[in-house]
């Protein structure tokens, strides 16, 4: 049976060896992972934010909105 | 299924491309003077000018780098090759008692004016290790503060006939060959050579993918580098003198904000912000698409305002579809 070095970071006490604790970017980070999915769902956003500009700029310039 | 998911993925890392060609085609469908001959000539004779800066910043983009001094180092050059390529009856000459330099002249002179910045960028990123984005950055200031001081904040005009000539002339007279896409041509050549079939070129993509492991297997990474940013001082000194040739004058403003469209058209062309990866047809498929979209919506009368978070927008898609495909790797 595998023991549990005492000496390893849980993540919750300060880190023994760099003396700091996990803040809310790791914790968000661990929560909304770097995956195809996630980009996939932002690059989304920004695609339509990009036609919105578009839409918006385009009416704007010839004066509809 | 594997096919399927395959051509998915290509339609995602395309994405960018497909979209712009999307919108050509839509606007050039309601406004049909979009794909007229002279607006072709256009396009062609914008985008030469802007590939030969992407092609610049590109070599530092593939070792994980960037050059934030570009658009202002091309618009010194711009402003150098104005001064000194004046007509001798223009009546408010910079240098009145100058008389007429060889073109060819004015030329290496400015080249040497830009490949000394780029030297200067790759000594204090290869040699003292200064982020490229700090070092470019603070490069980009110097070299606006010497523009200022060399012009005086004046524009600069009556430029010979033989030099503007460079950009409004045309092969053969034939409309849709203009010469600064020769030029471009050229270069692009030139510089596929380099990036493919020489020592240089393997070693810079080496150090993209991995800087210790190229160090470790004897490269000169110093001098690959070193050499990387003199070329791009290189591009922008032949970009700025032929910009200069097309505006049919020089400012100091000249070349602003050309760094960020150099590197949207990288990185829609492929030219990864990762390193090592990227190639000179993508980077004119980009340049060209980027191009493509500005004047689109010059034709769709878009707010000006607005074009500008356009293509904000459009950069930090293209950069988001370069991440997806690193971690779509890993």
């Amino acid at each position: 049976m595998e023991q549990k070095n005492e000496n390893q970071w849980d993540g919750k006490r300060p880190d023994p060896i760099t003396q700091t604790k996990e803040g809310w970017y790791e914790k968000l980070l661990a929560r909304v992972p770097l995956t195809v999915k996630s980009l996939n769902i932002i690059i989304a956003i920004l695609f339509l934010l990009l036609v919105a500009a578009l839409v918006i700029g385009t009416l704007k310039g010839n004066g509809i909105l | 299924m594997r096919e399927k998911q395959s051509f998915g993925n290509f339609l995602l890392n395309n994405a960018m491309i497909i979209f712009m060609i999307g919108a050509a085609i839509v606007v050039g469908l309601l406004r049909p003077t979009f794909f007229s001959m002279y607006n072709f000539k256009n396009l062609i004779s914008n985008t030469a000018v802007r590939f030969i800066i992407a092609v610049g910043v590109s070599g530092c983009l593939i070792t994980k780098g960037t050059d934030l001094s570009a658009g202002r180092t091309v618009g010194l050059a711009a402003c150098i090759a104005a001064t000194f390529m004046q007509a001798a009856d223009y009546t408010s000459k910079v240098y009145p008692n100058l008389g007429e330099l060889p073109m060819l002249m004015v030329l290496l002179g400015v080249i040497f004016v830009s490949v000394l910045v780029g030297l200067l960028n790759g000594l204090v990123i290869a040699l003292l290790n200064v982020p490229p984005f700090i070092a470019t950055l603070g490069m980009q200031t110097i070299v606006y503060g010497a523009c200022l001081v060399f012009t005086g904040a004046q524009p600069i005009g009556g430029l010979r006939k033989d030099y503007t000539n460079l950009s409004s002339g045309s092969i053969f007279n034939i409309q849709m060959l203009p010469y600064l896409g020769l030029f471009a041509l050229i270069i692009g050549v030139i510089m596929w050579f380099v990036y493919n079939k020489t020592p240089h070129g393997k070693y810079m993509y080496a150090i993209g993918g991995n800087e210790n492991s190229a160090e470790v297997s004897g490269i000169n990474t110093v001098k690959t580098k070193l050499m990387i940013y003199m070329t791009a001082g290189l591009m922008y000194g032949i970009a700025g003198f032929l910009l200069g040739a097309k505006s049919g004058g020089a400012s100091v403003n000249m070349g602003m904000g050309y760094e960020l469209e150099a590197i949207a058209g990288c990185t829609i062309g492929g030219v990864s912000t990762n390193g090592g990866v990227g190639r000179i047809s993508g980077i004119l498929i980009g340049v060209l698409v980027f191009e493509l979209l500005k004047i689109a919506m010059q034709f769709m009368g878009v707010e000006t305002s607005y074009t500008y978070i356009v293509q904000g927008i459009v950069i930090i898609i293209a950069v988001a579809l370069d991440i997806r495909k690193y971690v779509a790797k890993r």
